[in-house]
C-alpha cells in the first residue's frame, strides 16, 4: 500500500513537472511568450543563453526527463526505481543551478521555472523514499 | 540504514551528480567555441532574433523609438560577448522589437588586430544595413583574444551567414577607407563620454537628445530593464 502510494505520488509529481516543462517547450517552439505572473521574467529567462543545452531547449530536456520518470513508475523492472530516482535527483540538482542562474546571472525569475523547481524539490525525496521503501518483513 | 540501501543511495546520488555537472558544463560552454572557423559558423538564433527589425548603418530599431542605447564594445572583448549572448537578446525582444528602443553600435578596436578586422567587416556590412547581424555573429563565434582567429576565411564565413547580404561587396570594401569614418567617430565619442572606458559601456537617453544615464560593464539584465523602464516613464 505504501509502495503504491509512493509510486503514485512520484508519477503525479512527474506529470505536473511534465505539464510545466511541456508548456514552456510549446511556447519556445511556438515563438510565443509564456503567460507570466511577474511581468516579463519568464520571457527574459526563456530567451536567455542558459535556456538551451547545445541548441536543445532546457524545457524540452525537462519534459523528456519527467516523462521518463513517469515511465519508470509504470514498468516493472528491477532497475526502474533506481533510474527514476536518479533522474529525479538530477532534476533537483539541475533545477537548483537554474535557480542560481535566474538569481545571479539573469536577475529575473520565471514563475513557471520556479514552479518546476518546487516540483523537483518535492519529487526527489519522494522518489528516494520509493527507492528505499520495502515491507518490514521482506529481507533486503 | 542497511548497507544495501546505502549503496543504492550512493549510486543514485553519484549518478545524479555526474549528470548535473555534465548538464551545467554543457549549458555554460555548449554553444560557445574558442576556435571558430568558416566551416562551422555558430548561428544560434542571431538572424531570427534580428529578423524584421529595421537597421540603418550602426543603428538597430525604429528611428521613432523613444530611447536610444549607445553600446561601446570591442568585438574581441569577452565581457562584450557575454552581454551580447545573455542580455542583448532580451533587450531586443522586450524593447527594440516593440519600438521603444533603438541601439547604436559604437565599435572599438583597442584589444588588437583581430578587433580591427572584425570591426571593419561589421562596418562594411553596415553599408548594407546589416551591421548588427555581423556583430552578433562575431560575438556568437568569438575566439580567444588576439589569437589570429579573424582570418579572411572566417570573415567571409560570417558574411555568408547573413541573409540578403551582398558578400562580394562586403569583402571588397571591408579593408578599404570607406569604413574608417564610423570607426573614428566611435572612438571620438568614447573619448568624449568616458574618462576611462571599460567595455562594454552604454549611454542611454531620449533619441536625438543628450544621454541621461551611463551603464558601465556587462551588468545584469535587470539593471538594463530598470534603467530603460525608468527612462520610458519620464
Amino acid at each position: 500500500m505504501i509502495e503504491r502510494s509512493l509510486r503514485f505520488t512520484v508519477a503525479v509529481l512527474a506529470l505536473i513537472g511534465a505539464g510545466i516543462a511541456g508548456y514552456l517547450t510549446y511556447t519556445h517552439f511556438n515563438g510565443t511568450a509564456p503567460v507570466c505572473l511577474n511581468g516579463g521574467g519568464c520571457e527574459v529567462v526563456q530567451n536567455s543563453r542558459w535556456s538551451k543545452v547545445f541548441h536543445i531547449p532546457v524545457a524540452l530536456l525537462g519534459l523528456l526527463a519527467y516523462l521518463s520518470i513517469v515511465a519508470t513508475t509504470l514498468i516493472r523492472h528491477p532497475l526502474a526505481k533506481e533510474a527514476g530516482a536518479t533522474m529525479a535527483v538530477t532534476a533537483l540538482g539541475f533545477n537548483a543551478y537554474l535557480l542560481y542562474v535566474q538569481a545571479y546571472d539573469i536577475g529575473r525569475y520565471c514563475t513557471w521555472c520556479v514552479s518546476n523547481e518546487i516540483v523537483s524539490a518535492l519529487l526527489a525525496p519522494v522518489a528516494l523514499a520509493w527507492l528505499l521503501w520495502r515491507p518490514k518483513d521482506v529481507p533486503a | 540504514m542497511k548497507r544495501d540501501d546505502l549503496v543504492r543511495i550512493l549510486a543514485v546520488v553519484g549518478g545524479a551528480i555526474v549528470l548535473v555537472v555534465a548538464l551545467v558544463v554543457a549549458v555554460r560552454l555548449g554553444h560557445h567555441t574558442n576556435k571558430p572557423s568558416a566551416s562551422n559558423i555558430q548561428l544560434d538564433s542571431v538572424n531570427e532574433m534580428l529578423s524584421g527589425i529595421p537597421q540603418k548603418g550602426i543603428t538597430l530599431g525604429s528611428p521613432k523609438a523613444k530611447l536610444t542605447l549607445v553600446e561601446f564594445a570591442d568585438p574581441q572583448c569577452p565581457a562584450c560577448g557575454d552581454f551580447s549572448r545573455s542580455t542583448f537578446p532580451s533587450l531586443v525582444q522586450g524593447f527594440v522589437r516593440t519600438g521603444k528602443l533603438r541601439i547604436e553600435y559604437r565599435g572599438l578596436d583597442f584589444v588588437g588586430g583581430d578587433s580591427v578586422r572584425l570591426l571593419r567587416l561589421a562596418q562594411a556590412a553596415g553599408l548594407q544595413n546589416k551591421l548588427w547581424n555581423v556583430v552578433e555573429l562575431e560575438y556568437e563565434n568569438q575566439g580567444s583574444e588576439n589569437s589570429g582567429y579573424a582570418t579572411d576565411s572566417l570573415l567571409r564565413g560570417l558574411a555568408n551567414a547573413v541573409p540578403e547580404l551582398d558578400v562580394n561587396k562586403v569583402m571588397a570594401t571591408w579593408n578599404t577607407n570607406v569604413v574608417v569614418p564610423n570607426m573614428d567617430a566611435a572612438q571620438k565619442l568614447a573619448d568624449q563620454s568616458f574618462k576611462k572606458l571599460y567595455t562594454p559601456s552604454f549611454l542611454l537617453g531620449p533619441t536625438g537628445a543628450k544621454p541621461t544615464k551611463t551603464i558601465v560593464g556587462d551588468q545584469p539584465l535587470q539593471d538594463f530593464v530598470d534603467a530603460i523602464n525608468a527612462e520610458l516613464k519620464k
